[in-house]
């Protein structure tokens, strides 16, 4: 069994179906929390260390969406591309016209 | 008659027939106490109990063959696959089971099982959210399909769908699950499976479409300088073959418009339709316009794919001259 941290979606409630004080609970379980106490307790990692890498971590997030982001409108060719290794002909003739339109 | 969105017709729809008949149950993911990922079954735990709007396990073949099983016992399931591409897993059960079993048993057994999902794009969900696998439903001997495009058309079907003796897929277009909101009859309210429905008379040329592609051939329609006819076909097996041949003698003209990829689309089956029982009818060649032979792509380049009211225009353009 496992728990989200989170709501699946923003239009998700899990109050509907869950009970909270047993997230709670499960948070206080949750392997990645109880691995970082572990390593504190037996000196191998320091607080300062921890939150490092957490910053770290957040920052790698953060600069990997803001790229993404910053990417321009993807071109109508992208819905083509990847599917086949030798594309059937109709593929091209799709595109081509998709283009034309889009074009006028 | 009051209005209601799509979605909450189909809520509507199980409501009344839960009530009419003690043997219908709603199973699937997430149905009951949080009454479905898009509301459609919200209400029914509380007002039905926890024995007929069952929460079931992750895994649709389950949920599919757990049916087969009920049926078997005098129950009329309505399964409910969370969306469209995660009903893939109860194919299995549909194609060597479900569609097979009057058959197997010389008509002594019905399976009178209802499928229900959300189906196609247009919503910016990611990849398994958004696919329109009509084809392999209607190609399954021995299934019914249908495809609402409004709210009463949402209720009238799943209603004559969970009434049938026959296993019946029914697919509602989660795009406009709470874009248009319309009339609906209260009560019992049923639409027989089969029968078409004339969107819009004209007389220049025909527009076939189910689902979500409705709305998108009314746009296209306005977009024409022409006289447009609209046919909805709202159900692809059994298909309203008088319909679209009547309109195809009036107009001579085609487009039928489907999201589903090209290639064995259901539009190849209506094409075909037309090319045995009606070519001396048509001024031109029958057209589709569809998604493409790819994966459904990401939400960012989905429009390109989904036929567009431009798209539609232009193909009927094409055959106008």
């Amino acid at each position: 069994m496992h728990y989200r941290v989170a709501p699946h979606a923003t239009a998700d409630d899990p109050r509907a179906y869950i009970d909270l004080e047993r997230v709670e609970e499960e948070k206080r379980r949750e392997c990645l929390g109880r691995y970082e106490g572990f390593l504190k307790r037996a000196g191998v990692l320091t607080d300062e260390q921890a939150e490092e890498m957490k910053a770290g971590a957040a920052e790698v997030m953060r600069a990997g969406i803001a790229a993404a982001e910053a990417e321009p409108p993807p071109d109508p060719a992208v819905v083509f591309e990847h599917a086949y290794a030798s594309p059937p002909g109709a593929l091209a003739r799709d595109l081509a016209e998709l283009r034309r339109i889009l074009g006028g | 008659m009051g209005d209601r969105f799509l979605v909450e017709a189909v809520n509507d729809a199980l409501h009344v027939e839960m009530e009419r008949d003690a043997d219908v149950i709603v199973m699937g993911e997430d149905v009951g106490r949080a009454g479905g990922v898009f509301r459609a079954t919200a209400g029914l735990r509380d007002r039905f109990g926890p024995d007929r709007c069952v929460d079931t396990p992750l895994a649709e073949a389950g949920i599919l063959g757990a049916a087969v099983g009920l049926c078997m016992a005098g129950w009329r399931p309505v399964c409910e696959m969370q969306y469209d591409a995660f009903s893939y897993p109860c194919l299995d059960q549909l194609i060597t089971h479900v569609g097979r079993y009057r058959w197997r048993t010389g008509g002594k057994m019905a399976f009178p099982i209802t499928i229900r999902m959300p189906y196609g794009g247009g919503v910016r969900a990611p990849e398994l959210h958004d696919d329109s696998p009509e084809t392999y439903y209607v190609h399954t001997p021995g299934i019914k399909v249908a495809i609402p495009s409004t709210p009463a058309d949402a209720k009238g079907l799943l209603a004559a769908a969970i009434r049938d003796e026959d296993p019946c897929v029914v697919l509602e277009p989660k795009r406009i699950y709470r874009t248009a909101r319309s009339a609906v009859p209260d009560g019992e309210h049923l639409v027989e499976l089969g029968k078409a429905r004339l969107v819009r008379e004209g007389a220049d040329v025909t527009l076939v479409a189910y689902g979500a592609m409705v709305p998108v051939c009314e746009a296209a329609a306005d977009a024409l300088d022409a006289s447009v006819e609209i046919l909805d076909l709202r159900s692809l097996r059994p298909l309203d073959e008088d319909a679209v041949l009547a309109s195809v003698a009036k107009t001579g003209r085609v487009v039928i418009v489907h999201e589903a990829p090209r290639t064995v689309g259901f539009g190849a089956e209506v094409a075909a339709l037309i090319a045995e029982r009606a070519i001396y009818d048509l001024h031109g060649p029958v057209l589709r316009v569809t998604g493409y032979d790819v994966p459904y792509p990401y939400w960012a380049i989905e429009d390109a794919y989904m036929p567009s009211a431009e798209r539609v225009a232009a193909a009927a353009r094409q055959l106008l001259g």
